[in-house]
């Protein structure tokens, strides 16, 4: 392994009954970078997080946190890393900060001395003394990313942190993600708020019933999803002409033109196709899909095809 | 293993729950003793003042009566401790650390904490051990306090009865003490290995009663139709539990005899008690290491 590489996941598979909820899934996260783990509901991120933190048993393959196979040094593994679940559990009897200070008792080290700063740096100071059963949903949320980094980790895994909280709070979130990647962790973070992973991940990785089925920078993903809107006078036979054209994956027809999938740097082959053919555009558009675009469509594609074995 | 025991503890110290049960065995204890005491004492001076209702006198007439009364009176004093006070206690413990190491567990899965504990890098093992050893920890915190909450409450007793409060066998209030600790452990386990098995506080403390109540009942049954299972029976907990704490079991009233069958000796006993806490703690542990803790 890399010393960059903080986590690595190779060839993780996990069957719960005749549903596979793993299949295969290789993923690294290097230090320094946000690596965002996508997929609809049921797609298998938190299966896969399961697996790395040993909570649940991969039927193959394994998971290797800062070079330490978690199967087998499972605490030395462990010791590295920081995880917030997508659903914070405390206990409900104890403060926010009894709470964090019964986990650092559990790490051992230098944990316990980084309770009350964690707590300020969350933003959780003025209400450490309640009772966790108190906390609103966002309370929570920052008390479990609080709890990730009593470790001092070399790599972080967040679930959904930003879930239940508000636009502010999601921002801090962000801020904080990338402070922890300029502190030269490694990021793992699971979200739905796909705008959210855009803004902070460097690379992501989209599983769809357990597979990946795309991986790469946000650009590298997206760029095969740029399109352009032509608006032209005879949209059929600037169809036909369109079709022909190298990197043109796809051609509609629409009220005022055509859309056509195509590559970002195709906009000046589609202009000398149309001029082959005696056709003159009023207007190329070039757009860039944003991830969410992206995601959308590489999912459903995934969930129109056959399912997995 | 001591960074996982002292955050539970930790834990431990502040739940209400610890707190609660400590304080019934102690309330309870002084209310045990002052009920005997007031309700003997009731009936001693309606037989005395002659206006004790026929029934009341058994067939050995007034002075049988008050004798028998005036010997189970006896029963308060200090000397006493280690057969009725250690008894109380034990009858009391079994059933509130059966409630309480259900509870100890099941929470876990109820709140979801395991994760959270598993998560922090502490083992599954390491997880099953932390929570058996601090229930272990608790039900001989029970017994201390339970013990010494029925010393202060025989001397409190002795003295409103005008008896002496002479008496106080030490040694013996702690063996028996040892030996009523030890009898709470198999419970300990079984109550902890249901809820690990059903991932539930209250199916622990409904099955852990149950089979609490039912076995003692189905082995006393088993004898009653044959003399020759008592072989079986004493395999089972009840009359293992009853032989480790025999003394006590004799002077509160039942019978250690058994209906003529003699209990297993208590080196016998200690020895399959600690078979089923290794059966119970195994299963547990097999049921844990196997299982995937997901979010469902």
């Amino acid at each position: 392994m890399s010393e960059d590489v903080v986590l690595r996941t190779s060839g993780l598979v996990k069957r719960f009954g005749a549903l596979l909820a793993s299949d295969h899934v290789d993923i690294e996260v290097r230090r320094g970078e946000v690596v965002g783990l996508l997929g609809p509901n049921g797609a298998g991120k938190s299966t896969t997080i399961g697996m790395v933190l040993g909570l649940v048993r991969p039927d193959a393959g394994r998971a290797e946190v800062a070079g330490k196979d978690v199967a087998v040094h499972r605490g030395e593994a462990l010791a590295k890393l920081g995880a917030m679940l997508e659903v914070t559990s405390f206990w409900p009897h104890l403060t926010g900060r009894q709470n964090l200070v019964a986990l650092a008792t559990l790490r051992g080290g230098d944990a316990a001395t980084r309770v009350d700063p964690l707590l300020r740096r969350i933003g959780l100071a003025d209400r450490a003394g309640s009772k966790f059963r108190t906390y609103s949903l966002g309370m929570r949320q920052r008390l479990g990313i609080a709890s990730t980094l009593l470790p001092d980790p070399a790599v972080v895994i967040l679930d959904e942190p930003a879930n239940g909280l508000d636009p502010a709070g999601q921002r801090e979130i962000r801020e904080l993600v990338r402070e922890l990647a300029t502190e030269g962790r490694g990021v793992l973070l699971a979200s739905h708020l796909l705008h959210e992973v855009e803004l902070v991940c460097d690379r992501v990785v989209v599983v769809q019933k357990g597979r990946i089925i795309a991986a790469g920078t946000i650009a590298e993903i997206t760029r095969g999803g740029s399109s352009y809107d032509i608006v032209v006078a005879d949209k059929e036979r600037a169809a036909e002409a369109l079709r022909g054209v190298e990197g043109v994956r796809d051609v509609r027809l629409t009220g005022s033109g055509l859309e056509v999938d195509a590559a970002p740097d195709r906009g000046h082959e589609l202009n000398r196709a149309l001029v082959d053919a005696g056709l003159y555009a009023s207007a190329i558009v070039p757009r860039q899909n944003s991830l969410e675009d992206v995601f959308i469509e590489l999912t459903e594609k995934e969930s129109n095809a056959a399912p997995a074995a | 293993m001591l960074r996982p025991l002292r955050s539970e503890l930790y834990r431990l110290r502040r739940r209400w729950m610890t707190w609660i049960v400590l304080g019934l065995v102690v309330g309870l204890a002084f209310a045990f003793y002052e009920l005997i005491y007031v309700s003997l004492n009731a009936q001693l001076r309606l037989l005395e003042s002659g206006s004790a209702p026929p029934n009341a006198v058994g067939p050995g007439g007034v002075d049988a009566a008050i004798k028998q009364l005036e010997d189970t009176l006896q029963q308060v004093r200090p000397e006493h401790i280690p057969d009725f006070g250690v008894s109380l206690v034990a009858g009391l413990g079994a059933v509130m650390l059966i409630v309480f190491s259900a509870s100890h567990m099941g929470t876990e899965f109820g709140w979801g904490t395991l994760r959270t504990s598993l998560a922090s890098g502490l083992s599954r093992g390491q997880f099953l051990a932390t929570k058996l050893a601090s229930a272990a920890l608790y039900a001989l915190l029970f017994t201390v306090l339970g013990v010494a909450a029925a010393v202060a409450a025989s001397f409190l007793v002795s003295s409103q009865a005008g008896f002496g409060t002479s008496g106080l066998d030490v040694e013996k209030i702690v063996s028996a003490g040892w030996r009523t600790a030890y009898a709470f452990l198999p419970y300990i386990a079984l109550a902890s290995f249901i809820a690990v098995l059903s991932r539930s506080s209250g199916a622990g403390i409904a099955a852990g009663l149950v089979i609490y109540f039912a076995e003692s009942i189905v082995m006393q049954l088993l004898i009653s139709f044959n003399k020759d299972y008592a072989t079986i029976a004493n395999l089972g907990i009840s009359r293992n539990v009853s032989s480790l704490s025999r003394i006590s079991v004799t002077v509160a009233g039942s019978n250690a005899q058994n209906a003529g069958v003699p209990l297993p000796d208590q080196g016998q006993a200690a020895l399959v008690l600690a078979v089923w806490i290794v059966i119970f703690v195994g299963l547990a542990f097999l049921r844990l290491r196997t299982r995937d803790i997901t979010l469902s």
